[in-house]
């Protein structure tokens, strides 16, 4: 029969094992880490598709995002771990010779939190305070994911004979992790991404 | 001390202390920024890089340290292994016990960071969440069947009277919002008690959706306030599963007392999950910089023992450096004093045996300097000595030998040094007899002696005084010193001398009486001649001619004795001795003498300053007895050849005297410029003794000597610059010379 090991001796060994992990990765690369803790955004994140449409002489914009939500990111989110995500928006004027002059600017910040007691996910605006709760983890990703209608720029800001170029970017925070930890943890990339910029030209 | 110098010498220092502290600082804040992270957030990337550029700037010293230990091990660098086992031990103190604190801290941390996650507390938590939940959940179903019963009531009424009997069974209930949707979620009726809300709560899709297919809607929601609200939603008709039914959407407050116990217990959950998530990225971070802390502190444990191990190490290294020093001969070295421990003892102890020792050497070396002083000095006082040295060892191995002995015996003997005596003997007949002179004493074991002795060369006999004296045994090499010297123109000069004082005594004795003996001769013949007979006469006339006749040859005895011993005044004049040569031959040659007479001059000689009358002499002498020695020889030659040579310094004239005659008397030779020595029946032997002393009275010098070839040669140099004239004084009567063969 074979004995079951104890906590303590779990522990000793788990601390062994940390200690000599820990060392090579300091002596070596720091590269043992991120391998080992790996719980946090993983996968594609970009923004698949982005428009403005003009509506009621107001530009609004359309952007559907992919995620980088893994298991555990399902996981923790289900557990109350916020996820945070942050909309830039730059609308520029071409020139020609010179640089673009900026015409619009945007940070939009939406955050999505588990609410244990409700049993329900809160998805928040954090620029308007305006809230929608969601029963699944699904259905606040899909509305997290896919920005409808969010009004961006009067029309009379844009001049018809002028050619204008958008560019959208997604910024995604998981939990709320101290910054210093992140910078002392550099090289994990688990709890912050940016995606490239997304750029289409603006037909007036 | 300036202000650079000052910089120069403690520069170095402050900047590393500076360095060392701002290092030390940067890793105290590290470990305070896992706990106040906002307040080190702006500053930890610097934070970090000072420790990395600490950490790198310390490896790198390490790493230097080691390799410079491990190329000194390698080149067996005196000290090295010693330095090696010091440091190697002092890193095993030093590093095990961090290795051990490095080990349970990692415990702790793990254990530390895991005990915030009990099971327990989890499980506490989502009971409490139940619990919560649970409480709500009654208020659901209420919330929900009233709004069931209140949509079966408005079920039948148009939405016209839905108007008015919404606002009553509002105000009936304990409903904060009534709204019925119609198609396309259109409000159709609304009623509301949320004075700060103007617009009626939206249905959402999924409410919506759930309604359409028949299933009533009820949710826990927060309000924009952060209050707990009850949402419901009902069809009004029995066919509410249709697309364009009517739906009652309620919502119903949470009492606030209940309220706020959901939200407390929201917001530990919400806390806890925090932690959760910051479970895995606070033990890695708090192992990272324990890590980073014990590496760093390992690295400074082994560069610490580098430098206990090299202040241990160094004085070893010093006393190692300094006895090689020693070994080699440099006395001076002086090691600096460590600590005033054993090692420091040993230290003085080693400086004042070096300094005793150069001061030692430095006695040695004065003395030492003080014997050869004395040797080179003697040894320039032999090479200027005109008396041949030379010593030699118990077994006639020549030890030294100066100039004059190679010179009075015509070899080399300096180049003999170190080889036995008799390795010098060559065709040289002067040394081979000095040698069988030396070796018959030296054979029969006589070291303590004194001799004349007489040896033949080819320009005449030579005549050394030699002595040997063995060498004291005291001076540890047995031996002898042999001392000669060529005292042939010593002996000369006083025959000279002796040959001028009887000259001048004969000449002052003899001569005053012959002339009354004359007059008297020659009146006896007057007075007499007349008055006795012819036969008496002529007997008379006979022994008064005789008388004469003879008193005439004594007188021109006299006179040439006169003329040898007399010193008369010279009278000195530059000419060309060329043409002396050539207008004394010339008269020979008119003279039709049998002998050829061959002239090969110098065409570069310079003049000759000398008293012009008494070199025609020299040159008449040397002639006549040439054309005499050749009287009765067919093919006789005499030949006059005139050049410069080198004499020393200065540059003389050289008249060479040839003849193919059957030349000097091998045992008249060494005599030849003696008064009356001649092998001529008629001679007076005063000839070549006066040529010598007209010489010697220019300052010059002559030599006779055979030709191997037969005949007579005589060689006469001349100063160019006769000493009288330049000078003003009298040229040496007599002079001793060292003749060279």
């Amino acid at each position: 029969m074979n004995a079951v090991p104890s906590t303590a001796s779990r522990l000793r060994r788990t601390a062994l094992k940390s200690a000599c992990a820990y060392f090579l990765s300091l002596l070596l690369l720091p590269g043992a880490l991120p391998a080992a803790h790996a719980e946090g955004l993983e996968g594609r994140f970009e923004v698949r598709s982005a428009d403005l449409d003009l509506k009621d002489g107001v530009y609004h914009l359309n952007a559907r995002l992919e995620l980088p939500v893994s298991d555990a990111v399902r996981h923790g989110l289900a557990e109350g771990v916020p996820l945070t995500v942050e909309l830039d928006l730059d609308i520029e004027r071409v020139r020609q010779l010179l640089p673009n002059s900026r015409v619009a600017e945007l940070t939009q910040r939406y955050h999505l939190q588990y609410n244990a007691v409700s049993a329900r996910y809160i998805l928040r605006n954090d620029n308007s305070g305006q809230q929608e709760s969601l029963g699944t983890i699904d259905s606040a990703l899909e509305s997290l994911s896919d920005v409808r209608g969010l009004p961006v720029l009067d029309r009379s800001l844009i001049s018809s004979d002028r050619r204008y170029e958008a560019n959208v970017r997604a910024k995604v925070d998981y939990g709320t992790v101290p910054f210093s930890l992140r910078v002392l943890m550099f090289w994990v990339n688990e709890w912050h991404r940016e995606s490239d910029w997304y750029t289409w030209t603006l037909q007036p | 001390m300036d202000i650079a110098a000052v910089t120069r010498k403690y520069g170095a220092t402050v900047l590393g202390t500076l360095g060392v502290v701002l290092w030390l600082v940067a890793l105290y804040l590290l470990g305070a920024s896992t706990e106040n992270s906002a307040l080190f957030a702006k500053w930890l990337p610097w934070i970090l890089l000072i420790n990395i550029a600490g950490l790198i700037t310390l490896f790198a010293l390490l790493a230097t340290k080691l390799t410079r230990l491990v190329r000194d091990y390698r080149r067996h660098v005196p000290g090295s292994r010693l330095k090696g086992r010091t440091v190697a031990i002092f890193s095993v103190l030093a590093v095990a016990p961090i290795l051990i604190v490095y080990y349970f801290s990692l415990q702790f941390i793990n254990r530390g960071i895991d005990s915030w996650f009990e099971i327990e507390v989890s499980q506490g938590l989502k009971d409490t969440r139940e619990l919560s939940h649970a409480a709500l959940e009654v208020r659901v179903r209420e919330f929900l069947q009233h709004t069931q019963v209140v949509a079966k009531e408005l079920s039948p009424l148009s939405d016209f009277e839905l108007i008015g009997t919404l606002d009553r069974e509002r105000r009936e209930s304990t409903a904060l919002e009534f709204t019925v949707v119609g198609p396309q979620t259109r409000i159709i009726a609304t009623s509301s008690d949320r004075p700060m809300d103007t617009l009626p709560i939206p249905a959402t899709d999924e409410m919506m959706l759930q309604v359409r297919r028949g299933r009533p809607y009820v949710s826990i929601d927060t309000d924009a306030y952060g209050g707990y609200v009850i949402r419901a939603a009902t069809p009004l008709d029995s066919n509410g599963a249709t697309s364009g039914a009517r739906v009652l959407i309620a919502l119903y407050p949470v009492p606030q007392q209940l309220s706020q116990l959901a939200d407390t217990v929201q917001r530990s959950y919400a806390n806890y999950a925090y932690l959760v998530q910051l479970r895995q990225p606070l033990k890695s971070t708090f192992v990272l910089i324990l890590s980073f802390v014990v590496l760093m502190s390992l690295i400074a444990a082994v560069y610490g023992a580098f430098f206990a191990a090299q202040r241990l190490v160094q004085p070893v290294q010093d006393l190692i450096a300094g006895t090689r020093a020693v070994a080699k001969g440099n006395y001076d070295t002086k090691l600096p004093l460590p600590s005033r421990d054993e090692l420091g003892f040993l230290v003085t102890s080693f400086n004042d045996m070096t300094k005793r020792l150069g001061k030692a050497r430095e006695e040695t070396r004065r003395s030492q300097q003080a014997v050869e002083a004395e040797r080179a000095g003697l040894a320039v006082i032999l090479a200027r000595l005109s008396t041949g040295v030379v010593s030699l060892e118990a077994d006639l191995t020549v030890r030294t030998a100066n100039q004059a002995a190679s010179a009075i015996l015509g070899v080399d003997l300096e180049a003999a040094v170190g080889m036995p005596f008799d390795a010098a003997i060559s065709d040289n007949t002067l040394f081979n007899q000095f040698l069988s002179a030396v070796t018959l004493r030296l054979g029969a074991a006589q070291h303590d002696w004194r001799e004349q002795i007489e040896l033949l060369s080819d320009s005449g006999k030579r005549v050394l005084m030699c002595a040997c004296t063995a060498l004291p045994n005291d001076i540890g090499a047995p031996g002898m010193v042999l001392v000669f010297d060529d005292i042939t123109t010593l002996l000369q000069a006083q025959r000279d001398a002796a040959w001028g004082e009887v000259a001048r005594r004969l000449a002052h004795e003899i001569k005053n009486p012959l002339t009354p003996i004359q007059l008297s001769a020659e009146r006896i013949q007057r007075k007499f001649s007349g008055s006795m007979n012819a036969e008496d006469a002529q007997i008379l006339e006979r022994a008064t001619h005789t008388i004469v006749a003879q008193v005439e040859a004594m007188k021109q005895m006299v006179n040439a004795f006169s003329e040898y011993a007399r010193a008369p005044a010279m009278h000195f004049s530059r000419f060309d001795v060329n043409q002396l040569i050539t207008e004394v031959v010339d008269l020979y040659r008119v003279q039709a003498s049998a002998a050829e007479l061959k002239l090969t001059l110098c065409p570069t000689l310079p003049s000759l300053s000398a008293d012009r009358i008494r070199i025609r002499q020299i040159l008449n002498n040397l002639v006549t007895n040439s054309i005499e020695a050749l009287e009765g020889n067919t093919g006789a030659c005499v030949e006059i050849e005139t050049h410069l040579v080198e004499d020393g310094p200065k540059q003389v004239v050289a008249i060479v005297v040839t003849d193919n005659g059957p030349g000097f008397a091998r045992d008249l030779i060494g005599t030849i410029f003696d008064p009356y020595v001649t092998s001529k029946p008629k001679g007076t032997g005063l000839g070549l003794a006066i040529v010598k002393k007209i010489v010697e009275e220019h300052g010059g010098r002559i030599e006779a000597d055979n030709l191997r070839t037969g005949g007579a040669r005589v060689r006469i140099l001349l100063p160019g610059e006769n000493p009288r004239s330049v000078t003003g004084r009298e040229p040496r009567k007599t002079e001793y010379r060292r003749e060279r063969v």
